[in-house]
């Protein structure tokens, strides 16, 4: 019995070029988007997100019947936030209207008094991807949206990942699971600590077997620590400053002269619904 | 028409797969379990319809996962799935097969297409864990999920596909 004849070891052969040709051709940066690719994209993912949202509507409806109790509580704890809440509303005010006051003072320019200017639009998740190794989540904004590459992803608890490809209604985010130091296609981001603005780090790896993110390029001489929150810097120049990212867990020697530390991811990618893509009006005009 | 429904459902599963499913995992096990719908549907096409019609639809599905969900590269998916389909049409004796045969089968297919992206994706140097964390931290999870879908789909799929395979049974003879 022969159990492959010549000819079928011959194709199968063929196929492993063929493919693995295409596979290293679209590896790494792949600037346009084909149409076919985005035909299939707004199409499909359009009847997924059709299902997506009510199936997170059923999955939560009977996780909440499960929480009834907590929920309670919680909204005693919320109720009590609040009331703090107004009374920092007050103090902000203030503190705007004084520092609106000093820059006119210190005459900003109108690019340094947007710098912090940045726009959250709401999108909505409509799919995730089925492998554990690369899970692309898509979200509903597009191209006619205004949505553009290398803008970031969050969600209230921080940093999600980065769209990396865009098509006319949805686009594809790359989460912080994917960055890897030695991948084209992933970008490092820039960090400091909220407790120390001096602080710089560059994101740089995610460690799956851990699920922390790997910070490096630290200096030995600096001053973080665990428990620190790590945000994004304002040197980065493709994120805006100020995203969070996580929290140190430990610092350790990395290599050669630089310190590594280990980030705790603060959002989780577990059942996103909603998430905020982050629109900095002058990041792009800067550029240009 | 029938041959048709195929198709639709493949197709229907497919949608699933990126909308739904995420839900139905628990929470803590969504980086964990990869759910492979389609990949259970073309096994079974490869078994009860035909080596060549099962490596059309791994093929043509798998692609599709290439582009929906583009990440590092396209072809990946296109090309395990599609040689895990006629893979699953090589068995001998399929038409006498019980639950527990086919799931086993289904099975050596899950494990066989698991391995062929590992192996594709340590070739691009995407996975730096060991060969070893993978399979209890990915494999493992994924492979006890994708059974349960597996019997699942497995009566609804096994009569759709069995009366199509009767019609196309000469062309699978070759």
């Amino acid at each position: 019995m022969k159990f492959m004849g010549n000819k079928r070891l011959f194709i199968l052969l063929f196929a492993l070029i063929f493919f693995i040709a295409i596979m290293g051709l679209t590896r790494g940066v792949r600037e346009p988007v084909t149409w076919p690719e985005k035909f299939m994209n707004d199409t499909i993912t359009w009847t997924q997100g059709v299902m997506y949202k009510p199936a997170g509507m059923v999955a939560g409806f009977f996780r909440d019947i499960g929480e009834l109790r907590r929920i309670h509580a919680e909204n005693e704890a919320l109720k009590h936030t609040l009331a703090r809440y107004a009374g920092d509303v007050a103090r902000l005010n203030a503190l705007e209207e004084e520092n609106a006051r000093l820059q006119e003072m210190l005459a900003f320019t109108e690019r340094q008094k947007q710098a912090d200017d940045y726009v959250y639009r709401i999108a909505n998740v409509v799919a995730v991807s089925p492998d554990a190794e690369s899970q692309t989540i898509k979200i509903d904004l597009g191209s006619r949206d205004g949505i553009e590459e290398d803008w970031a992803v969050v969600t209230p608890e921080g940093f999600v990942g980065r769209i990396t490809r865009v098509s006319p209604f949805f686009s594809f985010v790359q989460p912080y699971t994917s960055i890897d130091d030695k991948a084209q296609n992933t970008k490092g981001i820039a960090v400091t600590v909220r407790e120390n603005q001096d602080t710089f780090g560059v994101i740089e790896n995610y460690d799956r077997s851990t699920g922390e993110l790997i910070m490096a390029k630290i200096s030995s001489q600096d001053a973080l620590k665990a428990g620190d929150t790590v945000v994004t810097s304002e040197f980065g120049h493709v994120f805006p400053a100020g995203l969070v990212i996580g929290v140190v867990e430990h610092r350790e020697v990395g290599e050669g002269l630089t310190h590594i530390a280990r980030v705790k991811p603060a959002a989780s990618l577990d059942h996103l619904r909603e998430v905020f893509v982050v629109e900095v009006p002058w990041l792009d005009e800067g550029e240009e | 028409m029938k041959r048709s429904m195929i198709w639709w459902i493949m197709l229907m599963l497919f949608l699933l797969e990126g909308s739904l499913l995420p839900w139905v995992i628990p929470g803590g096990l969504q980086s964990q379990i990869a759910p492979h719908l389609v990949l259970i549907a073309v096994i079974f096409c490869g078994f009860f319809v035909g080596r060549h019609y099962a490596m059309a639809a791994g093929l043509l599905f798998g692609f599709m996962h290439d582009i929906l969900y583009y990440g590092y590269m396209l072809g990946i998916y296109a090309f395990a799935a599609g040689l895990t389909g006629y893979g699953a049409g090589l068995f001998p004796n399929r038409h006498h097969w019980n639950v527990m045969h086919v799931l086993a089968a289904t099975a050596g297919g899950l494990i066989f297409f698991d391995a062929v992206v590992y192996l594709l994706y340590t070739f691009f140097v995407i996975n730096e864990e060991s060969w070893t964390w993978l399979l209890l931290h990915r494999f493992l999870p994924s492979l006890a999920f994708n059974l349960l879908m597996a019997l699942l789909l497995y009566v609804p799929i096994r009569t759709l596909l069995e009366r199509v395979g009767s019609t196309s049974k000469q062309e699978d003879n070759g």
